[in-house]
């Protein structure tokens, strides 16, 4: 008769446990799974694809919160001294028309309704004819459909990366009933300059900017740890050529070194003179991003392996005629590994600022490709922000996402080791 | 603290020889020029072209009577007729007299020796500089104190960053003692009162400040500025009335315009400060040495201000080290958005313009005030703390 025994839950286990236990860690999680999986599936969540754009119906206001209608104003006319022409104008009304739960009709409805946008034609002062785009006609009311068909889009799109899943099927969208004037759109965020749905373009943006914190920490984390963890425990000439490396590199502010190392690949061409295509310049970009934070990850693996190597299972390992390299990998690595991971959630932030960064001074992803750097263009021009403060939604987004992954390595962290300090500068 | 002070002194050199090589060797990269563009407008001609690169020692001229012995006999660049010169530097086609600009195809770019030469439309004959003695070219200059003159600008590197680095530095400055002043009470408040609800409010806020990118603060704060009227959208001073202001009138009109890009950089890089303070409180309002002085019956406030206070904030200063990097890289795009004339706004214009010099010297001026930062905060850190001996 033995007594019954239970195993102890093994360290991921515990790992786990405690996390789920972290009440803020888990919102972290959840806005990043939702974050994630809507630009996965940008391509069935988002009404339009990213390049698609209704020239007719540019600049159209946010229907989440509200939309334009046409206003009239009095001024003095050019042509005839004395005389008042009547001038149309675009006004914004906020929390007004947009996204609606009535028909056309006026009679109640769960369904949400938008209007269709028209164009108006009228004459200014000088008697010349001027147009007004995607104003919205408030007697029309079309109903927003489910799961309806539209163009043809890429599930698991990444820049043309396979592999190549197709549909037409969208999660929302709306139809134009057969002689409708105007323009059937839902733009939940508005329309850029060309048409396009601002939204759309939002998450496939993430595509992008989430992706990018991802690989360059897999990339950065695998060389901090390699060469940190070897000059740790290899000291010597190889570890005096690294400190140097690493601190050339942490001398420089990090974005002026990014702006520098993304502005020199920036003018890379192919032999035949062709520029790189937009799937090369995302890989380059997370080449710098990766290369320039790489330095500081691997220091801190260094100073860990450091004071690890003086342990009495290293001493023992070493007595049984473990060769090196096992030791590295099988005893002082795996003890670096709780801390890699916090780090390396911790660092994402960094790779999305600096994807954001390079993008919006347009150093990074080019138009038509979105990322939400370069969605944050469109806010940089200030006349254009004070009028239509919409266009800094990506802006929501790459809070989000930076907070989520804060909140998401804090709760790691405390999972981890309670006691850890990490220090951690402001992303940027 | 001499052997300390020299032996920073001693390494700084190398590492700006190292970051300038780096730096240089990255603009080689693309093959493209800051004249690669002048050479596409169909209006400029090549020799015009070349000659500018001479002027900055991208490439030499070369005698019409040294070509001959220089350069000798030659293939076109796609392999094509032999060339060589005459005594008198004239091109010759397979030993017969040519028209230069009617080979361009073969004798725009060849190399012969191992050297990269040009012979231009004209018939005039340069040799390409490289990498390598471009770099040693500029680092002798720049050891005698010339940085080079701007492609752009037309005048040296030195009269265009001069202000403009001035300008950074006083960005930076303003937003660092806002970050602290704000950081410190801030820490002390809450760290003293752990887990109440102003413990917990300066929490969400730190967390707030932690996770806005600062682009997107900037940008909130354009809107802000523009809303409600009380702060100038952008720039540094008033373009207009500058001119007509009296010197107090100026001060006030730049305060003006510096507060609201300070609090923006100041604000977001607070939190970590802030986190860091409310720690370090914490631990030593639990510490031996101030359950002994409340035991002997000190108030409260000598308690928190004199025992624990004086001993919590040394670690800070550590981080101030770090936060000078944090501050530069923060205030990057504050200073484009927000259009604050600074270096940021410099190194990326030069980076798109393939200003050379200009980059070189704005990416060098940057890292050494990254270094002097340091630098001081390590000696600042050393006068604080007694028990820390710099050597």
């Amino acid at each position: 008769m033995s007594a019954p025994t239970t195993k102890p839950a093994g360290p991921w286990r515990t790992l786990w446990r405690r996390l789920l236990h972290n009440r803020v860690a888990c919102v972290g999680g959840v806005i990043l799974a939702l974050l994630y999986l809507s630009s996965i599936f940008a391509g069935f969540v988002s009404p339009y694809r990213y390049d698609t754009g209704d020239r007719d119906a540019s600049r159209a206001g946010p229907m989440l919160f509200g939309g334009f209608v046409l206003q009239e104003r009095e001024v003095p006319s050019a042509e005839q001294p004395g005389k008042t022409v009547t001038l149309l104008e675009r006004r914004f009304t906020w929390f007004e028309g947009g996204i609606h739960f009535h028909d056309s009709r006026g009679r109640f409805s769960f369904r949400p309704h938008v209007h269709p946008l028209i164009e108006r034609e009228y004459a200014d002062e000088h008697g010349d004819r001027e147009y007004l785009r995607a104003v919205e006609d408030r007697s029309v009311s079309l109903p927003i459909e489910f799961f309806v068909q539209g163009e043809e889009h890429e599930l698991f799109s990444l820049l043309g990366f396979p592999p190549h899943i197709t549909g037409t099927t969208h999660l929302f969208g709306v139809r134009a009933p057969p002689g409708l004037n105007g323009r059937a759109h839902v733009f939940l965020l508005g329309s850029d300059a060309t048409g396009r749905d601002i939204f759309s373009r939002l998450l496939y943006g993430g595509q992008i900017s989430l992706s990018v914190g991802l690989v360059g920490v897999a990339i950065s984390m695998s060389l901090g740890m390699l060469f940190g963890g070897l000059s740790g425990y290899y000291g010597g000439v190889f570890d005096l050529v690294f400190q140097r490396v690493v601190e050339l590199i942490l001398s420089v502010p990090g974005l002026y070194l990014i702006i520098v190392v993304g502005g020199a690949l920036r003018g890379l061409q192919h032999a035949d003179g062709k520029p790189l295509d937009s799937r090369e310049i995302y890989l380059l970009i997370v080449v710098v991003l990766a290369f320039v934070y790489w330095a500081s990850i691997s220091r801190v693996i260094r100073g860990m392996v450091l004071s690890i190597k003086e342990n009495e299972y290293v001493t023992a390992a070493r007595a049984l005629g473990v060769p090196t390299v096992a030791i590295v990998v099988r005893h002082i690595l795996p003890n670096t590994l709780s801390f890699a991971i916090v780090t390396a959630t911790l660092s994402i932030p960094y790779y999305i600022l600096g994807e954001v960064a390079l993008s919006f001074l347009g150093l990074g992803i080019q138009d038509p490709e979105a990322s939400w750097g370069n969605l944050l263009r469109e806010a940089q021009e200030t006349s254009y922000l004070v009028r239509q403060p919409w266009v800094i939604a990506p802006g929501v987004f790459i809070f989000l996402a930076v907070m989520a992954f804060n909140f998401l390595g804090d709760g790691l962290r405390d999972a981890a080791d309670p006691k850890a300090v990490i220090h951690r500068p402001k992303a940027g | 603290m001499t052997t300390f002070l020299l032996r920073r002194i001693l390494a700084l050199p190398p590492l700006l020889a190292a970051i300038s090589v780096f730096t240089y060797l990255l603009l080689g990269l693309s093959g493209r020029d800051y004249f690669a563009k002048l050479e596409e407008d169909p209006k400029v001609t090549q020799d015009y072209v070349m000659a500018l690169r001479a002027s900055v020692g991208k490439v030499v001229a070369v005698d019409p009577r040294d070509r001959a012995r220089e350069i000798g006999t030659f293939t076109g660049a796609d392999g094509g007729p032999q060339f060589s010169f005459d005594a008198e530097g004239n091109l010759l086609k397979d030993g017969v007299a040519t028209d230069a600009r009617h080979e361009q195809q073969h004798v725009k770019h060849f190399t012969a020796h191992g050297e990269a030469y040009t012979v231009t439309q004209q018939g005039k004959v340069y040799r390409w500089v490289g990498a390598v003695r471009g770099y040693f070219a500029w680092l002798s200059r720049a050891a005698r104190g010339d940085l080079g003159e701007s492609y752009q600008y037309k005048k040296s590197v030195g009269d265009v960053i001069a202000d403009k680095v001035w300008n950074t530095l006083k960005l930076s400055l303003v937003a660092l003692v806002i970050a602290w002043g704000l950081a410190i009470p801030l820490g002390v408040w809450s760290g003293t009162r752990p887990n109440s609800v102003v413990d917990h409010a300066c929490g969400a806020v730190a967390y707030f400040g932690l996770s806005i990118p600062t682009v997107f603060l900037a940008l909130l704060a354009v809107l802000f500025a523009y809303y409600t009227g009380w702060f100038p959208v952008g720039g540094m001073r008033d373009l207009v009335a500058w001119d007509r202001m009296t010197t107090g009138q100026r001060l006030v009109d730049s305060a003006h315009h510096l507060v609201l890009p300070a609090a923006v950089i100041g604000f977001s890089s607070m939190a970590g400060y802030m986190r860091q303070m409310r720690g370090q409180m914490v631990e030593t309002m639990s510490a031996d040495y101030v359950r002994t002085a409340r035991a002997k019956g000190v108030a409260t406030r000598t308690v928190t201000y004199r025992h624990a206070l004086r001993n919590a904030i040394n670690p800070l200063l550590t981080l101030l080290g770090f936060s000078i990097a944090g501050l530069l890289s923060g205030s990057f795009l504050v200073e484009v958005v927000m259009n604050w004339p600074g270096l940021a706004r410099v190194v990326v214009d030069a980076v798109f313009a393939r200003d050379e010099p200009l980059v070189m010297a704005s990416v060098l001026v940057a890292a050494l005030m990254l270094v002097v930062g340091n630098f001081l905060a390590d000696v600042l850190l050393a006068i604080a703390d007694p028990r820390i001996r710099l050597e």
